[in-house]
C-alpha cells in the first residue's frame, strides 16, 4: 500500500468528499452544508462536554468527603457557575441543534436548511460565544451561578469581569440560537419534499419545529435581561439594585421567563429523539402520534406561563404561589401522556435491544422519575422545603441528564451510522450504557435524600452530619463512573471511524426519509425520494402489502422562506421589545424620584418626528408597489424618501438624547432614565439597522438588478420596517403618552 | 463519647485544619447540652425513605442534620405530611410506567428474523383515559397543596418576634421585644409560634430550618416573613440556601429551642450589658486592644463604646455555641485560631487577617471569653 | 353577615337581566327552532346569569376586584364561546358583518376590552354606574363573540386555518398576560373604588374582615386571574384547534397510496 492510498483511506468516509483532501481545512471551515454544520455542532458540544464534565468531576471530588479542601470556595463557585452555563448553553443546546441541523432537512426530504449561510453563522457564533465564556479563565471566572441572581451578580459583589464576559457570551449564544430557531422554522415550513405535508412530519421534526418557537420567543427575554444587567455593571444603572429603586425580583422574573422555557428547549427535542427511537426498535409506529404531537404544543405553551414556580420562596405572596402551582402542575398532564405513549409503543412490539433503544428505555424510566419529582416542586408548599436543596439538584439532573443527555446519547448511537457510514460497536456501547446508568443513578438518586436531610445546593463543603459523608461519597463514585462511560463513548466513536462495520443505508430498518439515502448522505442529500403518503414512507416501501393509512391530502404549501423567516424574526423581536416595554412600565407606573416621563420628555417634538417615522411606512409601501409595477424610478424615489424620513426620525431622537443629557438626565440618574434609554435606544438601534438594510436595497435597486425575475428582498425588509414602526406606536404610547394621562 | 462510635464513611481520619466541630463539640466548655432524644418522625414511611434510624439523635449535638421528614412544628409538619402523600402517589405512577416497560421487555422481546408485529397506531379511548386520570390526580394534589400552604404559611398579623438579617456570610438575629442582638444562634422558647421578619444587608440569602419552618428568601425592602416554632427542645440546624457568594457554604445557624424557664434565663443573661472593666489583667489588655484597633469599626459590644454593625454583635460572644456561622465550636482554642487568621478558618470571610501577635491574640481571647 | 348568609342572599340582579335573558332565549328559539343546540345556549345564559346575578356580581359591585375579573372572564371568554357553539352548523354572519370578521380586527376587538375597561376612569365608572356597566357587559359579550368567530364559527370555512388559529390564540394569550403581569407585579391601581369599597358595608367587611382579603392581595389575584386562567382557556382552545387539524384527515376514508399499491 503506498502513501497516497493510505492517506486517503485513513480519512473515514463522510468526513471529506473526493477532491477536498487538498483543502480539507477550508472544506469544513467554510462549509454551509447542513450536515457538516450539524457535525460541527456535535463536535463543539463534545468538546465543551469534556470541559463541563471535568468541572462536574471536580465539584463531586470536592464534595466527596466533609470539610474537604481540594478546591477553595471561590474556585468551587466558579466551577459550578461554569458547569451549569457550559452544560446548558454549550453542550445540551448545541448537541440538540446539531442533531436537528443534520436530520431535520433529511427527514423532510430537503436539500439543505432554508438559509445555509445563516446556519453557518449560528454555529460559528456558538463557538465564539463558548470561547468568550471561557476567556474568563484569564479575567477571573464568573461566580454568580448560572442564573446570576442580582444583586450578587452586580459589580458590588462580583467585581471581576467574569460576569461581564458571561453576559456577553450568553448574548452571542442567544443571538445564534434565535438564528437557528428562525432557520428551522423556515426550513420546516418551506423546504419540505412533495408529499411531506405538515401532518406527515416525523415527530422529531414536528417537535423541533414547535421547539423553535420556544427558542425565538424565550431567548430574547434573556437577552433583554442580560443587557440590563450589563448596563447595571458597566453604566451604573440600578435595574436590579433594591436600595436604588431597582428590583432583584425583576431579574428573577426575566431570567425565569426565559429559564423555564429553556428547560423545554432542552427537553422537547429530547422527546423528539425518543419518539423516533422507541418505535423503530419496537417495530411499531408511535402510539398516538397526534397526542404526542399535540402534547408537545401544550408543553411549549404552558412553559411560558409557569416560570414563577422558580420563585416560590422569594415572597411573591400566597395568591401568586397558588396560581403558579396549579399552572405548573398542569404540565405534568401532557408530559405524562407522552411517557405513557412511549411505554404503549413498546407494548405488543418486537423489542430490539440495541444500544439506542437501551438509552431510550432508560430515558423513559429516568425521565419519569425526574418528572414526578418535578410535580413535587410544583406543589408550592413542598418547594418551600426542597427548593435550593440537593433534592432540587437531583430533580433537574434527572431531567437534564437522565432525560436530555440519555436522549442525546440514544440519538447519537441511533444516527451515528448515518452520519459516518460506520456502525458503532454494540459491545463497547453496552458497556458504556451500563456505566452510564449505574453512574448516573448512583450520582443523583442519593441526592434526593441529601436534600431531604437539609443539604443546600452550591455549598463548597459541608459539616460531617450523620450520613452526609457516605452519601456524598457514593454520589462522587457515581460521577466517576459516568466519566468512564464518556471515555467509552469517545473510544467507540474513534474506533468506529477507523475500522467500524459499514452501515449500509438503513441498518436499523427504520422508516423515516433520512434512511432512504446513502450513509453518509451525498452533498445534495437524495438521489431520489420515495413516494410520501404517510408518516412512514419507508415502511410503505418495505411493506407494500400492509402500508400505513394515508394521512391527509398530498397537496403541499411551501410559503416563501424569506417571508417566513422575517415573520419569525419579528415574533422574536416582539418578545424582546415586549420585555423592554414591560420593564419600562414596571419602573414608571409610580414614577421614581427625580426626572420622569412627564417632567423630562417633550411630547410635541417627539410627535413631530414620530409622524416622519409613520410616514416612512407609507412611502416604503409605495416603493413596494412601484417595484411590483416594475417602475425603477418610482421605486428609487420612494426608497430615498423612506430613507430620508427614517433619517429625520433618528436625528430627532438624537436631538432629544442630546437635550436630555445636557439637562442632566444621564442613563444612571434614576430608573426612569435607565429604562427610557434602554427602550428608545434599542428601538433607535433597530431603526438604524433598517436604514442600513434599505440602503443596501437602494444600492442593488439602483443597479437595476431587481427585474430579472428574482424574488425581491424588499417585501421582507418592508415587513421588518413596518414592524419597527409599529413598535414605535407602543413605545410612544407607553413612554410619552400614558405617563401624561395616568 | 457515643457519637464518636458511629463512624461515617468518608470522614477524615486526621484532624482537619479547620477541625470538625461535631466531633469536638461535646468537649466544648461553653456548649449547651440537650439530651432528650427524638423518636421517629411522624411518618414512618417517610422516615424509612430517608433512611433514618430509630435511635435518631438530637441534631446539632450528635451530628444529625435534621430532615424535613422529622418536622417539629405545625408548619413543617404540614409540608412533611403533604410530601408523604405525594411521594406515595408518585410511587404508584412510577410503578405503572415501570411495570409497562418491564412487561414489554419481558413479554415482547424480539427475536432474530421475526416479522414485524401488528402496526397499532394508537387508541383514542386509552389516550383520553390516561389524560383524564392525571388531571384528577393533579386536581387532588392541588387541593392538598392549597391546604398545606395555609398551614405552613399563615399570614402575618402581628409585629415580628424576631428579625433575622442575612449578611455575607453570617446571620444577625434581633429580638425587637427585648432588644437582644445576637448572631448565628436563635434561641426560642419551646411550643411558641414566633413570627420572623427576614431582611438582608447585602445580597439575597435564604432562611431555612428544615425541621421547623419553610424556607424564605431575604429580599431587600420586601419584608418577607416566616412563622417558626419548635415542639420539642433541642438544637436545630439552619442554613442559608440561596447562593450568596464565597462562603455560602458556611452561612449556617442553629436554632436552640429551650423550655420557657431556660429561655427566660438566657434572655436575662443576654440583656446584661458587658462589664465596664474586666477583672483579669489580660482581659483588660484585650479590651484595650479591641478598642484601639479597628475591631470597633465592625463589631458592637453593648455597654462599651464599640458600636460597629458590619460584623456580628459580640456582647455575649462567649455564651454562643459556635464561631464563624457554625464553622467551628466556640472554644478558646478555636477563637485563638480565628483571631490569628480568620481567613485560614473561613477563607474569604470579610474579617481580614490583622496579623496579631500571639500575645495580642491571647489577650483578646481572654477578653472575648469573658463576654458570657 | 356570615359567609353562608351572603352566599344565600346575594342573588338576583334586578328586572332587566332576566328580561334580557328571556328575550334572547325567545329570539334564539324563533330563529333556530329544531336546529337549536340548547345545552350550549342554556350554558351560555347560565354563565351570563352567574356573572351578573350571583354573589360574584354582588362582590364585583365594588367589593372585590378579583370577583370583577371573574366576571370579565365569564363575559368575555366563556359566554361568547358558548354562544357561538350554540349556533347550528350552517349559520353564517350577515354579509354586512363580513368586514368585521377579519381575524386582525376580531383579534384586536377581543383583546381590547380587557385593556380599555381597565383604564382607571372607565373601570371605576363601570363599577359604580349601572348604565356604564350595561355598556360594558354588552360590549364584552359582543367583542368576545367576534373574537371567537374565526375559531368557533359554525361553518368550517369561516374559521381560520387551524395552525393560524393557534397563532391567533397564542397572541391573544400574550395580550392579556402582559396586562395580567402589570396588575400582579406593579403597584398600579386600575380600579380605585376597590381600595375603599363602595359596596354595602356588610359585604365590604365580609371581604376584608371575615375572609381577610386585603386590597393588595385582591388586586394581585385579579391580575393573576387575567394572567393564568385566561391563558389556560386559550391553551385549551389551541388544543381543540390541533385536534381539529389532526382530525381532519380522519373524515376521509383511509385510502391506500396508489404508488404503493402497485
Amino acid at each position: 500500500m503506498n502513501a497516497s492510498t493510505s492517506a486517503s483511506t485513513a480519512v473515514p468516509p463522510g468526513i471529506l468528499t473526493v477532491g477536498e483532501h487538498a483543502h480539507w481545512r477550508l472544506a469544513w471551515l467554510s462549509t454551509v452544508d447542513h450536515k457538516r454544520i450539524g457535525v460541527l455542532y456535535l463536535l463543539i458540544a463534545l468538546g465543551f462536554f469534556v470541559v463541563g464534565g471535568l468541572e462536574a468531576l471536580f465539584i463531586r471530588l470536592q464534595l466527596a468527603v466533609p470539610n474537604n479542601t481540594l478546591v477553595g470556595p471561590d474556585t468551587f463557585n466558579a466551577l459550578f457557575t461554569m458547569h451549569g452555563t457550559t452544560m446548558i448553553f454549550l453542550v445540551a443546546m448545541p448537541a440538540l441543534f446539531g442533531l436537528a441541523n443534520y436530520f431535520v432537512p433529511l427527514m423532510i426530504g430537503a436539500r439543505d436548511m432554508a438559509f445555509p449561510r445563516l446556519n453557518a453563522l449560528s454555529v460559528w457564533l456558538l463557538l465564539f460565544g463558548g470561547l468568550l465564556l471561557h476567556f474568563t479563565v484569564f479575567t477571573g471566572p464568573p461566580q454568580a451561578g448560572w442564573f446570576a441572581y442580582a444583586p450578587l451578580s452586580e459589580t458590588a459583589y462580583n467585581s471581576s469581569q467574569g460576569v461581564d464576559y458571561w453576559i456577553m457570551a450568553l448574548l452571542v449564544l442567544g443571538i445564534g440560537s434565535v438564528a437557528t430557531g428562525v432557520n428551522l422554522i423556515a426550513t420546516v415550513l418551506s423546504m419540505r419534499a412533495p408529499g411531506m405535508t405538515m401532518k406527515r412530519l416525523p415527530l422529531f421534526v414536528w417537535i423541533n419545529f414547535v421547539n423553535s418557537f420556544i427558542v425565538i420567543f424565550a431567548l430574547p427575554v434573556l437577552n433583554a435581561g442580560l443587557v440590563m444587567l450589563l448596563m447595571d455593571r458597566q453604566l451604573g444603572t440600578h435595574f436590579f439594585v433594591a436600595r436604588e429603586g431597582g428590583s432583584p425580583v425583576l431579574w428573577q422574573h426575566i431570567f425565569w421567563a426565559f429559564g423555564h422555557p429553556e428547560v423545554y428547549i432542552l427537553a422537547l427535542p429530547a422527546f423528539g429523539i425518543i419518539s423516533e427511537v422507541v418505535p423503530v426498535f419496537s417495530r411499531k409506529p408511535i402510539f398516538g402520534y397526534e397526542f404526542v404531537a399535540a402534547s408537545s404544543v401544550a408543553i411549549a405553551l404552558l412553559s411560558f406561563g409557569v416560570w414563577a414556580h422558580h420563585m416560590f420562596t422569594v415572597g411573591m405572596g400566597r395568591a401568586a404561589d397558588t396560581f403558579f402551582a396549579i399552572a405548573s402542575m398542569l404540565i405534568a398532564i401532557p408530559t405524562g401522556v407522552k411517557v405513557l405513549n412511549w411505554s404503549a409503543t413498546m407494548v405488543k412490539g418486537r423489542l430490539r435491544l440495541s444500544v439506542p433503544m437501551l438509552y431510550a428505555i432508560a430515558f423513559v424510566i429516568q425521565f419519569t422519575l425526574g418528572g414526578l419529582s418535578g410535580v413535587t416542586h410544583a406543589e408550592a408548599a413542598l418547594d418551600w422545603q426542597t427548593k435550593n436543596s440537593y433534592y432540587l439538584v437531583a430533580h433537574f439532573h434527572y431531567v437534564a441528564v437522565g432525560g436530555v443527555v440519555f436522549a442525546i446519547l440514544a440519538g447519537i448511537h441511533y444516527w451515528f451510522p448515518k452520519i459516518s457510514g460506520r456502525m458503532l460497536s454494540e459491545r463497547i456501547g453496552r458497556w458504556g450504557f451500563w456505566f452510564m446508568v449505574l453512574g448516573f443513578n448512583g450520582t443523583f438518586a442519593i441526592q434526593h435524600i441529601l436534600g431531604f436531610m437539609g443539604m443546600p445546593r452550591r455549598i463548597y463543603t459541608y459539616p460531617d452530619f450523620a450520613n452526609w459523608g457516605w452519601m456524598n461519597f457514593v454520589s462522587t463514585v457515581g460521577a466517576c463512573l459516568m466519566g468512564v462511560s464518556a471515555l467509552l463513548l469517545v473510544l467507540n466513536i474513534v474506533r468506529s471511524l477507523l475500522r467500524g462495520q459499514p452501515a449500509g443505508d438503513n441498518p436499523w430498518e427504520a422508516w423515516t426519509l433520512e434512511w432512504a439515502t446513502s450513509s453518509p448522505p451525498p452533498v445534495h442529500n437524495f438521489e431520489a425520494l420515495p413516494p410520501i403518503h404517510s408518516r412512514r414512507p419507508l415502511w410503505d416501501l418495505a411493506n407494500p402489502q400492509r402500508p400505513d393509512p394515508v394521512v391527509g391530502g398530498d397537496a403541499i404549501a411551501s410559503p416563501d422562506r424569506l417571508r417566513i423567516s422575517m415573520w419569525s424574526l419579528i415574533g422574536s423581536e416582539a418578545a424582546f421589545f415586549g420585555t423592554l416595554i414591560l420593564v419600562f412600565a414596571y419602573f414608571n407606573i409610580s414614577p421614581p424620584a427625580g426626572p420622569n416621563a412627564k417632567s423630562s420628555l417633550d411630547l410635541t417634538k417627539t410627535a413631530l418626528f414620530s409622524v416622519c417615522l409613520f410616514a416612512s411606512s407609507f412611502t416604503l409601501w409605495r416603493a413596494e408597489v412601484a417595484e411590483y409595477r416594475r417602475s425603477q424610478s418610482g421605486m428609487l424615489g420612494w426608497l430615498v424618501l423612506t430613507l430620508a424620513l427614517g433619517g429625520v426620525f433618528i436625528v430627532g431622537q438624537g436631538m432629544e438624547y442630546w437635550g436630555l443629557l445636557h439637562g442632566g438626565v444621564g442613563v444612571n440618574v434614576n430608573l426612569f432614565a435607565s429604562s427610557f434609554y434602554l427602550l428608545t435606544g434599542f428601538h433607535g438601534f433597530h431603526v438604524i439597522c433598517g436604514l442600513i438594510a434599505l440602503l443596501l436595497v437602494l444600492g442593488v435597486a439602483a443597479r437595476g438588478d431587481f427585474r430579472q425575475g428574482k424574488p425581491s428582498p424588499l417585501k421582507s425588509i418592508g415587513l421588518y420596517w413596518h414592524f419597527v414602526d409599529i413598535v414605535w406606536v407602543f413605545v410612544l404610547a407607553t413612554v410619552y403618552v400614558l405617563p401624561r394621562v395616568l | 463519647m457515643p457519637q464518636q462510635a458511629q463512624c461515617h464513611f468518608g470522614r477524615r481520619s486526621s484532624a482537619a485544619p479547620r477541625g470538625n466541630h461535631y466531633r469536638t463539640l461535646a468537649e466544648s466548655p461553653w456548649v449547651f447540652r440537650e439530651t432528650s432524644p427524638f423518636g421517629f418522625g411522624e411518618n414512618p414511611i417517610a422516615a424509612a425513605f430517608v433512611g433514618a434510624r430509630s435511635e435518631f439523635i438530637v441534631p446539632g449535638v450528635n451530628g444529625a442534620s435534621g430532615s424535613i421528614f422529622h418536622p417539629q412544628s405545625a408548619e413543617a409538619h404540614a409540608i412533611a405530611h403533604l410530601f408523604t402523600i405525594t411521594l406515595i402517589i408518585c410511587a404508584v405512577i412510577f410503578a405503572v410506567v415501570l411495570g409497562l416497560v418491564v412487561y414489554s421487555l419481558v413479554r415482547f422481546r424480539g427475536r432474530e428474523g421475526e416479522a414485524d408485529p401488528e402496526q397499532i397506531a394508537g387508541n383514542k379511548k386509552v389516550e383520553i383515559v390516561w389524560t383524564i386520570i392525571p388531571m384528577i390526580i393533579v386536581g387532588v394534589l392541588f387541593a392538598l397543596t392549597v391546604q398545606a400552604m395555609q398551614v405552613s404559611d399563615p399570614p402575618l398579623e402581628t409585629k415580628p418576634d424576631l428579625v433575622v438579617i442575612g449578611h455575607q456570610w453570617w446571620w444577625e438575629i434581633r429580638y425587637p421585644n427585648t432588644g437582644i442582638v445576637t448572631a448565628n444562634e436563635i434561641h426560642i422558647p419551646v411550643g411558641k409560634q414566633l413570627s420572623i421578619r427576614l431582611d438582608t444587608a447585602d445580597v439575597l440569602h435564604e432562611f431555612w430550618v428544615p425541621q421547623l419552618t419553610r424556607k424564605m428568601t431575604t429580599v431587600p425592602l420586601l419584608g418577607n416573613h416566616v412563622w417558626m416554632e419548635a415542639r420539642k427542645s433541642g438544637v436545630y440546624e439552619g442554613v442559608c440556601s440561596e447562593f450568596c457568594g464565597t462562603q455560602h457554604a458556611w452561612m449556617r445557624f442553629q436554632v436552640v429551642a429551650e423550655p420557657q424557664e431556660q429561655y427566660d434565663a438566657w434572655v436575662r443573661n443576654q440583656q446584661r450589658k458587658a462589664p465596664e472593666t474586666a477583672t483579669v489583667a489580660a482581659a483588660r489588655r484585650g479590651w484595650r486592644l479591641f478598642n484601639d484597633m479597628t475591631c470597633v469599626n465592625c463589631h458592637a459590644i453593648q455597654g462599651t463604646p464599640a458600636r460597629g454593625t458590619a460584623g456580628p454583635d459580640l456582647t455575649h460572644l462567649a455564651s454562643r455555641r459556635t464561631l464563624g456561622s457554625v464553622i467551628v465550636p466556640n472554644t478558646p482554642e478555636n477563637l485563638r485560631r480565628w483571631l490569628a487568621d480568620p481567613q485560614q478558618v473561613k477563607p474569604g470571610v470579610k474579617m481580614p487577617n490583622f496579623k496579631l501577635t500571639d500575645e495580642q491574640v491571647s489577650d483578646l481571647v481572654e477578653y472575648l471569653g469573658s463576654l458570657k | 353577615m356570615s359567609s353562608a348568609q351572603f352566599f344565600a342572599q346575594a342573588w338576583g340582579g334586578g328586572p332587566v337581566l332576566p328580561a334580557a335573558c328571556a328575550g334572547a332565549t325567545l329570539v334564539y328559539w324563533l330563529r333556530f327552532r329544531r336546529r337549536a343546540r340548547w345545552p350550549y345556549f342554556l350554558a351560555a345564559v347560565g354563565v351570563v346569569l352567574l356573572a351578573l346575578a350571583s354573589p360574584i356580581a354582588a362582590l364585583a359591585a365594588g367589593a372585590l376586584f378579583s370577583a370583577h375579573m371573574v366576571q370579565h372572564l365569564f363575559l368575555l371568554l366563556a359566554a361568547p364561546a358558548l354562544l357561538l357553539l350554540s349556533l347550528p352548523g350552517e349559520t353564517t354572519l350577515p354579509r354586512s358583518a363580513g368586514v368585521l370578521s377579519h381575524p386582525l380586527l376580531t383579534w384586536s376587538l377581543g383583546v381590547a376590552p380587557m385593556w380599555i375597561w381597565h383604564v382607571p376612569a372607565l373601570c371605576d365608572a363601570a363599577t359604580v354606574r349601572p348604565s356604564i356597566k350595561a355598556v360594558q357587559v354588552v360590549s364584552m359579550l359582543a367583542m368576545g363573540a367576534l373574537f371567537w368567530w374565526p375559531i368557533l364559527a359554525p361553518r368550517a370555512r369561516d374559521r381560520l386555518q387551524p395552525l393560524l388559529g393557534v397563532v391567533y390564540l397564542f397572541a391573544a394569550c400574550l395580550g392579556c398576560t402582559a396586562l395580567g403581569m402589570i396588575l400582579t407585579l406593579t403597584p398600579v391601581e386600575v380600579c380605585t373604588v376597590f381600595r375603599n369599597p363602595v359596596a354595602p358595608a356588610a359585604t365590604a367587611s365580609l371581604v376584608r374582615d371575615t375572609w381577610g382579603v386585603s386590597a393588595e392581595t385582591d388586586r394581585q389575584i385579579g391580575g393573576l386571574l387575567m394572567w393564568v386562567p385566561m391563558c389556560l382557556v386559550y391553551v385549551a382552545a389551541i388544543l381543540v384547534e390541533l385536534r381539529r387539524w389532526f382530525g381532519d384527515h380522519e373524515l376521509e376514508p383511509a385510502r391506500i397510496a396508489p404508488e404503493v399499491r402497485r
